[in-house]
């Protein structure tokens, strides 16, 4: 009888329902991070854009939400992860 | 007589600045542009633009306009401040089906925030254009 390891069943979970998008997309944005990443990124560039006064204002508080966007991802992922343990 | 001078005292009455507005609201960072904010336009442009066509890959759905679903309602009214864009996704026959995978629910999201920063983008060509930002 094949065994299943828990790495397998988890791609199974995360093509899930993924069968009519392109091959290069599933790639690409198969990732929870990746998506998270673009959209911290996108998200981030605009704040800093439309929030400060100075060019260098505006850097900083864009790389500031962009860490902190990320941050929560990250704290958010692990305690699900705890929780579904 | 002292009306007459607090009328006079009183500061002129700010137009409302139209056509940066019309400008930002169709095109994201249209407003700066017409502004002659040349670099932040181009941002802005490609970080919204980026965005939407990062949701459109993802074949994420646009909400419909549903008087009778609150959030559909307000989620079309989001999906429809990214202007032009919208519009061409629209006429470009993307039809946005409902996809059960974590992918497509990424888009929908992805589609939906790109036309709420671009309102951030036309409150910041409003104050750029009324003075109170550089």
């Amino acid at each position: 009888m094949p065994t299943i390891s828990p790495s397998e069943i988890r791609i199974e979970e995360q093509t899930h329902g993924t069968e009519s998008v392109p091959w290069l997309l599933k790639n690409m944005f198969v990732s929870h991070f990746t998506a998270a990443f673009l959209f911290a990124l996108c998200t981030a560039v605009v704040f800093g854009v439309t929030s400060k006064n100075t060019d260098r204002d505006r850097f900083l508080y864009g790389a500031w939400v962009f860490g902190l966007f990320l941050l929560i991802t990250f704290g958010a992922s692990w305690v699900m992860h705890l929780l579904h343990r | 007589m002292a009306t007459k001078e607090a009328a006079s005292n009183a500061p002129a009455k700010e137009e409302l600045p139209v056509v940066p507005l019309v400008a930002a609201c169709l095109v994201p960072g249209g407003g700066h542009f017409w502004l002659r904010r040349w670099g932040r336009g181009a941002i802005l442009l490609a970080a919204v633009g980026v965005m939407f066509v990062a949701g459109l890959f993802m074949q994420g759905r646009f909400f419909r306009l549903e008087p009778g679903n609150m959030v559909e309602t307000l989620g079309f009214l989001g999906d429809l401040c990214s202007g032009v864009l919208f519009v061409a996704a629209k006429l470009g026959g993307h039809e946005g089906e409902v996809i059960a995978s974590p992918i497509a629910d990424y888009g929908t999201k992805f589609l939906l925030v790109a036309g709420l920063l671009n309102v951030l983008c036309v409150l910041d060509a409003y104050d750029i254009a009324v003075g109170n930002k550089d």
